[in-house]
């Protein structure tokens, strides 16, 4: 009896080793390297990606990624902006846990959060985000892969595949998610970065991941409404967080101070526009001069400033 | 393919639409690999049959930012016998009609302007929507039936995909608003004689190609068609448009007032429903 025992041991623990081990996926060849990630709070982890743009020199590692373990399950908050970030963001979860991945959360429907979804795809495994973005993604996505295929490579991007959520947030209700004595919150937000804005708050460490409603150093991007984004501010703020991972720049930061930065940015931008529109300047100055006092204080400042300041132009034309 | 049964769809409606300024909706024959300017060559063949188009910068000429900030709304200006602001307004040289093509969107004939005889219009700014990287062609017929075409490239990507409509910010103005605004005068940049305004109507100008993720079906495609601006009897520009103008179609332009100190603007969509509005320009608030 107790040899048979002892067998049936031995037998499940190899079953154990054999089913925890993270088998490459048939087909890959080459070693993937974990992405780095760093344990902010117990059970909650992020990746600081680079603050630069997404091309082939950044591979698509230019937006801030995490993911929370709880005691059955994890989730992940956004894939990078690759099919292999996804992967590498896979492997780092590897390195630090056995339990599954249950739940993929897009903040929103931009290429450097999304493009990595499809290395999620399993049994068991749901992908969530705001009630807009099945539709966001339908309407941008085939632009985005076409672009960005151009810009960095078809290497990088064929592969790709769009995975939409399944569970959708809405911005009625938010949407609760345990992973096993630890509850994350989901907020869906109006118009603000794009119509998609979700975040994640994990209610153990009080950590809130922002996706690209909150910019350090990257120059904050204007895709949908920036009265909106202002209006949201406070409500923002007012969430009870001790860290924040904004969807780009620097990740663990105090709150709201986080906020501080981007809220500038948004006045002076906004100023500068009522001021233009009064006096009956027209969109292509304002394009080249509102907000250009912010300059020195961002990234990427002179790539998309001028964007922001033709939308929020246009924005603000029918107040 | 669902997406070409839509773009199929809306060649259709853009063709009805386009019967009345007399050109043919262009299921343009652009093959995959088509050169740019055998793309235009095609475009302008099918618009300009056996018509020399000239190219002269004193009649027309199309200003539009090289990279597009946002391929949604890319602002083009249209600027017509801008170096001789003393044009007489009956001057055989003067331009009587605009036609704005983006030569690789889906539906490339994005405007098409018809200048008032009396308003001496010499610029037009609107945002219009880029697909693709692509060149611009504005093709300005004068008063004595020459045409004059100007080029232009921009560097854009996805604007007639781009989700619109219920982006606006919760609580805006309603569909079909009209707003009217008088730029102040010593803000026109123009000749003094002329004045300068803004006509915009809130629209989501839905290009058709937006599908809704539930159905799987193309939301349909709702522009704006036709708007006209007058001031008092006389014409000072109606436009011809499609799905390439932007969300909340805008016009701002120059024109030289005939006194009636109002303005007039009627506008209709391809849903039928027409908008109407009335303001008085002058004195500019």
């Amino acid at each position: 009896m107790a040899k048979r025992r002892t067998l049936l041991t031995a037998l499940t623990l190899l079953g154990i080793t054999l089913i925890g081990a993270q088998c490459p996926a048939s087909g890959e060849n080459a070693p993937i390297a974990p992405l780095p990630v760093r344990e902010i709070a117990p059970g909650v982890y992020a990746h600081q990606a680079p603050v630069t743009a997404m091309n082939a020199a950044s591979g698509g590692d230019i937006a801030n990624l995490g993911f929370i373990v709880g005691d059955d399950a994890v989730a992940v908050i956004d894939t990078g902006g690759a099919l292999v970030i996804g992967e590498r963001l896979k492997k780092a979860i590897e390195t630090v846990t056995h339990k599954p991945v249950r739940y993929v959360i897009n903040t929103h429907e931009h290429p450097d959060h999304i493009f990595g979804n499809a290395a999620f795809v399993a049994p068991g495994v749901t992908f969530v985000g705001h009630k807009n973005l099945p539709r966001a993604m339908a309407a941008r996505g085939p632009a985005y892969l076409a672009t960005w295929r151009r810009v960095m490579t078809p290497a990088l991007v064929d592969g790709i595949k769009l995975v939409p959520p399944t569970l959708l947030v809405g911005t009625d209700k938010d949407v609760r998610l345990d992973l096993g004595h630890r509850i994350i919150d989901l907020h869906a937000w109006p118009p603000m970065h794009t119509d998609c804005d979700v975040t994640i708050f994990d209610e153990k460490t009080a950590t809130l991941f922002t996706g690209d409603l909150v910019f350090l150093q990257h120059v904050p991007v204007i895709d949908a409404s920036v009265i909106g984004w202002m209006k949201a501010l406070p409500a923002l703020a007012k969430i009870p967080a001790k860290r924040v991972v904004p969807g780009h720049g620097t990740i663990d930061v105090d709150w709201p101070q986080a906020l501080a930065a981007e809220k500038t940015y948004f006045t002076k931008l906004t100023q500068d526009l009522r001021g233009f529109i009064a006096r009956g300047a027209d969109i292509n100055q304002a394009a080249k001069e509102a907000g250009q006092s912010e300059a020195s204080k961002w990234q990427l400042f002179g790539v998309y400033n001028p964007r922001n300041a033709t939308a929020g132009y246009a924005e603000l034309e029918w107040q | 393919m669902r997406g070409w049964q839509g773009l199929a769809a809306l060649a259709a409606t853009f063709a009805l639409s386009c019967v009345a300024s007399g050109y043919l909706a262009l299921a343009p024959a652009r093959a995959a690999n088509a050169s740019a300017d055998e793309t235009w060559r095609g475009l302008a063949d099918a618009l300009f049959p056996h018509q020399t188009l000239s190219e002269d910068g004193t009649i027309i000429k199309l200003g539009t930012p090289l990279s597009a900030e946002d391929a949604a709304l890319v602002p083009v200006t249209l600027h017509m016998n801008y170096t001789d602001p003393n044009l007489p307004l009956n001057d055989p040289r003067r331009v009587k009609k605009v036609t704005l093509v983006i030569d690789q969107n889906p539906a490339p004939v994005a405007a098409v302007f018809e200048l008032g005889s009396k308003a001496g219009v010499s610029k037009i700014e609107t945002r219009v929507r880029v697909n693709q990287n692509t060149k611009v062609h504005a093709v300005a017929e004068t008063m004595d039936g020459k045409l004059y075409v100007s080029e232009s490239f921009v560097a854009a990507a996805g604007g007639c995909s781009a989700p619109g409509g219920d982006t606006a910010t919760a609580g805006g103005p309603p569909l079909g608003t009209i707003r009217v605004r008088a730029i102040k005068p010593e803000y026109v940049q123009s000749d003094a004689r002329r004045k300068e305004a803004v006509v915009m109507i809130k629209h989501p100008n839905n290009t058709g190609m937006q599908m809704n993720q539930a159905t799987h079906l193309y939301i349909p495609a709702r522009y704006v068609e036709t708007l006209r601006v007058t001031q008092g009897d006389d014409l000072i520009f109606a436009v011809t448009g499609g799905i390439s103008i932007s969300e909340d179609p805008n016009f701002r332009f120059d024109y030289v007032s005939n006194g009636s100190g109002e303005m007039k603007v009627d506008a209709a969509d391809t849903k039928g429903t027409k908008f109407a509005k009335n303001a008085a320009v002058e004195p500019a608030m």
